[in-house]
């Protein structure tokens, strides 16, 4: 293997290590989230509550809200283990099973990207669907096609959007009381006017340093960009993710971002840097894309992986019914993961022959035909190809 | 017991947990989207409060110095007005003011003036306007306008614009005083209704503060006219023609005023007391219809040295008088000479047999005819034809050609 070759025995997982025993990565991945679980309490309830727009009971929310979410995953999964296997039923081994499979972290996450009024049925229904079908009907940890949390926040998403929003939707106590808000997101203003003008997009949200620090209208912990970028420096320090992959996928919506704008003869760069700090794209870029068993696992399908997504998302941001493109990207290119982690696989083991070489272009010019789709698809390209034809052939 | 929990203690534990869950966290959220209609209905009492607390201040903001404005519970007088543009007597015609609310504000726990906020007259929902009334001057010194529904044209209504009035128009209740006898707002071009809703509003703000404050009193006019002459001095007559006795003001003044021959008025001859225009109107309004003295004829000179007297009277229109000169004889009692220069129309066509009663010569056939029967001192004869206007013209002027005679000899019209 072209991996190996290059360095020298003895080759040891890096798994096996006594300090990076699934254990420590579950502590790590933890500490990662804590940023940003703790600016999701800030932003929807301490900010809130010092601004004088909620009680303390509604403060304390949506840090339970999350706990209770992770609490949930864990239940629904000891409750699998105990039907699943009449053997082994006691405390000990369940919850040996239960640290083993990461059963938190599905519904911790699932709680995280859900907006704060959320009723816990919903929760709980969206836990048991990340846990129990995205992930355990799979065969478990390790065994699941799709992202867990992802997969339950988009079956929820796509049947209970209605529910959600009648109970309050995504805006926290002081954010409802901004007219300037409207009652959406910025992505929701993006879907609504199809508008690339800074005094639509972002300035009702005062400036792109609001959307830096989070402090703007979202799902409970998805807003927080720079929470998510100190977590995302920790998990890459402790190697608990690839930190190339997050650089890649928002620097594929960025510079597609860009290129629309440019297309649109509105090249500030406002509207790249407005594209990756709204939404979903930080925080799936770093605690979902880079998920090691629904995605590749050698560096050049992550490149691909990474591509592709940055492709879609902004692909779906465009076309889809829903204004974030983030989720449904990471749950399709799930299903791409195996088939491109084989592929490239192969070719990082044959390095530069001609079988690899066709791969590498088939990948490629599948990644270029995609991008290209997207520009073309975000209403502007197409508006612009069809002045040089007019132009080519002479009609004016 | 400990087997069983040993065996099937973490599925009873977990869905212990899992329906806690449900039920804590789904009241819960129930609590967290109830709260969402607490704080907005909270939030929408705070901007009521915010907005009463700034209207307030607006309305504070009237009076200068003013500390203090506070909520007073003012009992509206039913008053009933005839619409604009309406002439009675139908119920539709007459609409009632109402009073939607008071204030009453302080400089230093002095009360110093109110606000009244009326709903008066208006297109499709009426007009609700606040005065501010300063109690020192009786005047509306300040003028809010809280709503109104004139955003269009109606149909019925032509000029109901209330887009044209302009500052000009808010200014004039700067110093709007309730003294005047008739409250009169003086409205824009294109937005009579509009203007006279303000008016209303002022006129019913008057009654309600005239209810409320024993202080005030509406002023009315109080004008007798006593006699009317026509002024008989060659040195005045010319300008100030009619002479009017009247008694006029709450203290039954006693003064003599100059009439124009129209009855404008124009000035005190003796008497102190200035009339105010009010009155003015009033005393013009009295003596036009009082029919005390002829204003169908007039002196336009008089030459002492030639004893030549010029008159004028009231021809067929008014734009055409007929002038008449006359040379008194050296004495002064009698009439040596006359001239008569007449545009009137008796001798038309129109006015002779067949067509008409007129059977005398060409103009100045009536005018010399009465004037000669005058000078010999004959009856003057009605004639036929000329009756309306030449005739009652013409005997008014020997009339006053006479007083005017006996008044140089020392007469009693002297």
């Amino acid at each position: 293997m072209a991996r190996f070759s290059q360095g020298k025995a003895p080759f040891l997982r890096l798994s096996d290590h006594k300090e990076h025993t699934t254990g420590i990565v579950m502590r790590d991945f933890c500490i990662g989230l804590l940023p940003v679980i703790l600016f999701a309490w800030y932003k929807n309830g301490i900010k809130v509550f010092i601004e004088g727009n909620n009680t303390f009971v509604e403060m304390l929310y949506p840090l339970l809200f999350i706990i209770s979410g992770g609490l949930l995953s864990m239940m629904m999964e000891a409750v699998f283990f105990y039907i699943t296997n009449k053997e082994e039923r006691n405390f000990r081994a369940i919850m040996t099973k239960l640290s083993t499979s990461y059963a938190l972290i599905p519904g911790l996450i699932l709680a995280m990207i859900l907006p704060l009024y959320t009723p816990y049925w919903v929760l709980i229904f969206g836990a048991f669907i990340a846990s129990i079908i995205g992930k355990m009907l799979f065969g478990g940890f390790g065994h699941n096609i799709f992202n867990p949390a992802l997969l339950g926040y988009l079956v929820v998403g796509f049947t209970l959007t209605g529910v959600i929003n009648q109970a309050g939707g995504v805006m926290n106590g002081s954010e409802v009381l901004v007219d300037a808000y409207a009652g959406a997101t910025p992505l929701g203003v993006l879907q609504g006017t199809k508008m690339l003008d800074y005094d639509v997009l972002v300035a009702p949200y005062g400036s792109l340093w609001n959307f830096f620090f989070g402090t703007i209208p979202g799902a409970l912990a998805e807003t927080g960009a720079l929470a998510i970028l100190i977590s995302y420096i920790w998990l890459s320090i402790r190697k608990v993710i690839r930190w190339s992959t997050p650089i890649i996928y928002v620097g594929t919506v960025f510079a597609l971002s860009w290129l629309i704008g440019i297309i649109n003869g509105n090249a500030g760069l406002w509207f790249p840097v407005y594209s990756i700090l709204s939404g979903g794209l930080m925080f799936g870029a770093v605690f979902m894309a880079t998920e090691p068993v629904t995605s590749p696992r050698n560096a050049l399908g992550m490149v691909f992986f990474a591509l592709f997504l940055g492709a879609l998302t902004v692909l779906f941001r465009f076309i889809g019914d829903y204004p974030e493109g983030v989720g449904t990207s990471i749950i399709v290119m799930n299903i791409f993961a195996f088939p491109i982690d084989n592929q490239t696989a192969i070719i990082r083991a044959n390095g530069f022959k001609k079988t690899s070489l066709v791969r590498l272009g088939f990948l490629c010019a599948l990644v270029i035909a995609l991008m290209v789709y997207t520009l073309v698809k975000s209403n502007s390209l197409y508006d612009v190809m069809t002045g040089w034809v007019i132009r080519f052939w002479g009609v004016r | 017991m400990k087997s069983f929990v040993m065996k099937h203690g973490i599925l009873v534990g977990a869905l212990l947990i899992i329906t806690a869950v449900f039920i804590f966290g789904g009241m819960y959220s129930r609590y967290m989207t109830e709260q969402i209609a607490v704080r907005a209905e909270a939030e929408r009492q705070r901007q009521l409060a915010e907005e009463k607390r700034l209207f307030e201040a607006e309305l504070l903001a009237f009076f200068e110095d003013a500390t203090e404005i506070q909520e007073a519970e003012h009992v509206g007088v039913q008053m009933s007005y005839l619409k604009p543009g309406k002439s009675g007597p139908a119920q539709d015609d007459y609409f009632q003011p109402t009073l939607d609310g008071s204030y009453l504000v302080f400089e230093d726990d002095e009360a110093v003036g109110v606000v009244y906020i009326i709903s008066s007259y208006g297109n499709a929902g009426g007009l609700k306007v606040a005065y501010a009334i300063d109690f020192a001057t009786d005047q509306i010194i300040g003028v809010k306008v809280i709503s109104h529904n004139e955003t269009d044209d109606d149909e019925d209504f032509p000029g109901l614009y209330y887009q044209r009035l302009d500052s000009a128009f808010f200014d004039q209740f700067r110093s709007f005083s309730f003294n005047e006898v008739v409250l009169e707002v003086d409205t824009i071009a294109g937005a009579t209704y509009s203007g006279k809703g303000f008016e209303l509003a002022a006129i019913y703000a008057r009654e309600q503060y005239a209810h409320d404050f024993d202080d005030f009193e509406i002023p009315s006019v109080v004008v007798t006219i006593n006699s009317i002459i026509n002024n008989l001095d060659p040195d005045t007559f010319v300008t100030y023609p009619l002479i009017a006795n009247i008694t006029i003001g709450a203290e039954a003044t006693v003064i003599d005023v100059y009439l124009a021959i129209n009855y404008t008025y124009l000035g005190v001859a003796s008497g102190d007391y200035q009339p105010s225009d009010d009155e003015q109107a009033e005393i013009r309004n009295l003596a036009s219809t009082s029919g005390m003295v002829s204003n169908r004829s007039w002196f336009l000179s008089y030459d002492e040295t030639t004893r030549t007297v010029v008159m004028g009277a009231r021809g067929m229109y008014p734009s055409t008088p007929i002038e008449v000169t006359f040379v008194l004889n050296d004495t002064l009692d009698g009439v040596e000479s006359r001239s008569v220069y007449s545009r009137e129309s008796y001798y038309d066509d129109y006015n002779i047999p067949p067509y008409g009663s007129y059977v005398g010569g060409p103009r100045p056939w009536v005018e010399n005819t009465i004037i000669d029967q005058y000078l010999a001192g004959e009856t003057i004869d009605t004639i036929a034809g000329a009756s309306a206007s030449t005739e009652i013209s013409m005997r008014s002027l020997v009339a006053l050609l006479d007083r005017f005679i006996d008044s140089l000899n020392g007469g009693a019209n002297g």
